[in-house]
């Protein structure tokens, strides 16, 4: 599963502890998504999506 | 977010650090101060006690909420669950079969019924002990991993 939050996050210009504020989040969790290394649930998926104004497969898109 | 409901509180966990050292102060005081020098049945009641302690802090310290729980941590706590488990369960296959061979091949005291049920028994509680110790040193290990790639994040 890849994903575009570090780009979606660059555009905004907003660091990772301010996503992870905004979803209500850990850091860690944010850096875990961004690197692939875990894969969100549907409802922190929506979370995502709606805080960059982008759609979920916008956002996240199969390999 | 839904959280889960049967942690206990962030401050259980700090209350288990605490009282964890404690109890192994109390087993290495006991065994080296007081051994021989108070009565059998005291000095079992007295360990049998510091191992409550000690297990009842690892058990805080192993189900108790962290400072900001989430789904990733969730997903952290099984997988260090799985891997605590798997080497548990490894440990004490290996312990059994030991235990096995040493009583068709050991010494002839080793034969004993009574004797292979103490081993048993002290097997199926070190094996929870342990798992305990193997998750939460699994599962704080890859928690500060992850604190520390972040803080080396560009």
């Amino acid at each position: 599963m890849k994903n575009n939050i570090r780009v979606e996050r660059a555009i905004m210009r907003i660091s990772q502890q301010e996503l992870a504020d905004i979803v209500g989040v850990s850091r860690q969790t944010i850096y875990a998504i961004e690197n692939g290394r875990f894969i969100p649930s549907t409802e922190l998926a929506l979370k995502l999506s709606a805080c960059f104004g982008k759609t979920v497969n916008e956002l996240f898109s199969l390999d | 977010m839904k959280k889960n409901k049967f942690l206990l509180p962030y401050k259980c966990q700090i209350a288990g650090w605490i009282i964890l050292p404690v109890s192994l102060i109390a087993m290495t005081l006991l065994l080296n101060l007081f051994l021989g020098k108070i009565s059998d049945t005291a000095m079992r009641c007295c360990i049998i006690l510091d191992m409550i302690l000690g297990g009842l802090s690892l058990m805080m310290i192993a189900f108790s909420e962290e400072k900001s729980e989430d789904e990733f941590i969730e997903h952290l706590r099984g997988k260090s669950l799985a891997i605590a488990a798997g080497i548990t369960f490894t440990i004490a296959i290996i312990w059994f079969i030991f235990l096995i061979t040493y009583n068709f091949y050991g010494t002839p005291d080793m034969a004993d019924t009574g004797t292979m049920m103490v081993y048993n028994a002290l097997n199926l509680m070190s094996s929870v002990f342990m798992m305990f110790f193997i998750y939460i040193i699994t599962l704080k290990t890859n928690l500060a991993i992850y604190k520390w790639r972040c803080n080396h994040e560009k």
